[in-house]
């Protein structure tokens, strides 16, 4: 009887459960698709920008596409903690397709930037490197500042390490060095290329005296003419050149000699006046010139009353052609050193009386710094 | 056997819309916090594609946590073993960065002291070097010179210090450069000094 009464109980409970296990079927087959093989090709696609340096190089655009990336897997989450059939990942796939497009922006600005920066750092590199070749060839020789100085060295250092960066493919950072480097030798060489240009304002003074000397030796007259830009002397006869010899000048040799103790070589036309050997001189042999001349007279006294010069000093004297010279540097009180041996041959070729040409450049600046 | 039955549907149910696991975040904590020990002592710059490959590792960790919490059946063991991996990387990659830092250090230390003895050369090369009036300004020039290298290899200790290793490196390798340039330089004018004494 008992069992009779639990029949139709027993039937509706397994229509439940049947229906149940229906309904768990359907929405089973309705629950929405899991995003995860998107979401792994947004990770590909970061790991593919961070592998093109664009964690470096591109790094806004890298940044947004992790931070989409990490929006996406939010979503995802949230969608999770939802009850399975209300789960709904359009918002994580539009978050997946933002972030592959940002990684793929990235990658792609990213080798633009290394490329572009490569070839900056690269023709920078270069450019510098020939600016140093500059300052070694010209600028070193001439009396600079201390601070001149500094910033070519300074300049040097900091070009050392953007080549060591870009070496190292280190692009950024060879880039800021190579900018540091940059500021540092056009300061310098500007600076250096400002005086010469400044010096070099009497060019056709010293191109017309030079051609001047060149015309009186066509006379049969031996001239030494002396060129302190190249630090050569030469001996001219007959319109030619005799002989030829490196020449050491005063420390401050640019500029003309103004007074006693500036250490620069005199800028002018004069003569040997005296012929000095042994005991007579300290510097084995020696040529004396008339430094003063009239000409070095009238402007030291005119820059005297102009007040450009202090009233109490003095022109200075004793300018000469002598030995001891083959150093390698310019370090006479303002004469002109040759090594021993060319003093020998000068010696014999020169007589007293011979007209001496010191002019600062035979050759126009333009010249000069355009030789390699 | 009404109550069985109600019993049996009860159960049924909730294991059919309960999770069988529980998200390992405990192990998931400790490893972001393993990855965040490598970074801090500089993996991401030392080692950095190793760090790049741990980042990757601990980004489908979490992928495949959110895999599990879309199942009705939750199995974390996969995640779980891939934590172990992560946590064993993380390890491996600060260690590397450690060795690899201690390797920069050491290179750094044996330049300064290489560029140290080359300036204390050219010291003692400008002693030997002209000393009249055709000497002296070339000589301040070169004391300038050694100055500035002086003056850069503060710089490389101010830059350790501050653990920036490899930009302290790139300066101590130019400053041995340098350093040598000007030793050339004056053994050159010593050589010349000499020669032209001689004679």
């Amino acid at each position: 009887m008992g069992k009779g009464k639990n029949k139709p109980f027993i039937r509706i409970v397994i229509a439940v459960v049947g229906l149940l296990f229906v309904l768990g079927i359907v929405l089973i087959w309705l629950k929405p698709k899991s995003p995860q093989t998107e979401l792994k090709l947004a990770r590909e696609a970061i790991n593919s920008a961070q592998k093109a340096g664009a964690e470096e190089y591109a790094k806004p655009l890298y940044e947004e596409a992790k931070q989409l990336y990490d929006s996406a897997m939010s979503s995802w989450t949230a969608q999770n903690e939802r009850f399975f059939p209300r789960r709904d990942y359009r918002e994580v796939l539009s978050f997946v397709n933002l972030t592959i497009a940002k990684a793929i922006h990235a990658e792609q600005n990213s080798l633009q930037q290394i490329k572009n920066t490569n070839v900056i750092a690269k023709r920078g590199i270069e450019d510098l490197e020939g600016k140093i070749l500059l300052y070694n060839r010209i600028y070193k020789q001439i009396p600079l500042s201390k601070t001149v100085s500094k910033a070519h060295n300074l300049g040097v250092m900091k070009l050392s390490e953007a080549k060591i960066a870009y070496d190292s493919e280190r692009y950024n950072e060879a880039f800021v060095s190579y900018k540091e480097a940059d500021g540092l030798l056009n300061s310098s060489n500007d600076k250096a290329e400002q005086i010469l240009k400044e010096w070099f304002s009497d060019y056709p003074h010293w191109e017309k005296m030079g051609a001047d000397a060149i015309r009186l030796s066509k006379s049969g007259h031996k001239i030494i003419l002396v060129d302190k830009m190249a630090h050569q002397l030469f001996v001219y006869q007959n319109g030619k050149i005799l002989r030829s010899f490196k020449a050491e000048l005063g420390v401050n040799w640019m500029g003309d000699k103004r007074q006693k103790g500036d250490k620069a070589t005199p800028e002018g036309m004069y003569r040997v006046i005296q012929k000095k050997e042994g005991s007579r001189t300290k510097f084995y042999k020696a040529l004396l010139i008339n430094y003063p001349n009239e000409e070095d007279k009238q402007r030291f006294d005119s820059e005297k009353k102009k007040g450009a010069l202090p009233f109490r000093t003095h022109i200075g004297n004793l300018i000469e052609i002598h030995g001891l010279g083959g150093k390698g540097i310019d370090w006479t009180d303002g004469c002109i050193a040759l090594n021993n041996k060319d003093m020998d041959v000068l010696f014999c070729l020169i007589d007293t009386g011979i007209s001496v040409i010191i002019v600062g450049s035979l050759e126009p600046l333009s010249e000069i710094c355009g030789k390699n | 056997m009404k109550k069985k039955l109600l019993f049996v549907l009860a159960v049924g149910t909730t294991v059919l819309f309960s999770s069988c696991g529980k998200v390992p975040q405990v192990e998931i904590d400790g490893a972001n916090a393993a990855i965040e020990v490598a970074k801090s002592v500089g993996a991401n710059v030392y080692v950095a594609e190793d760090f790049a490959a741990l980042q990757d590792s601990m980004r489908s960790v979490n992928e495949n946590v959110e895999v599990q919490n879309a199942k009705f059946f939750k199995n974390f063991d996969q995640v779980k073993a891939q934590l172990v991996v992560v946590n064993a990387m993380a390890v491996e990659v600060k260690d590397n960065a450690e060795a690899r830092k201690e390797e920069v250090k050491l290179e750094i230390e044996s330049l300064q002291a290489e560029v140290d003895s080359i300036v204390m050369q050219n010291k003692e090369l400008t002693t030997q070097a002209p000393k009249g009036k055709e000497g002296v300004a070339a000589l301040e020039a070169i004391k300038g010179d050694i100055s500035l290298i002086e003056a850069s290899l503060i710089d490389v200790a101010g830059l350790v210090s501050q653990d920036q290793l490899i930009a302290a490196l790139d300066k101590v390798k130019a400053a041995k450069e340098k350093a040598l340039e000007i030793n050339t330089e004056l053994n050159e004018v010593i050589a010349k000094y000499a020669k032209n004494k001689r004679k």
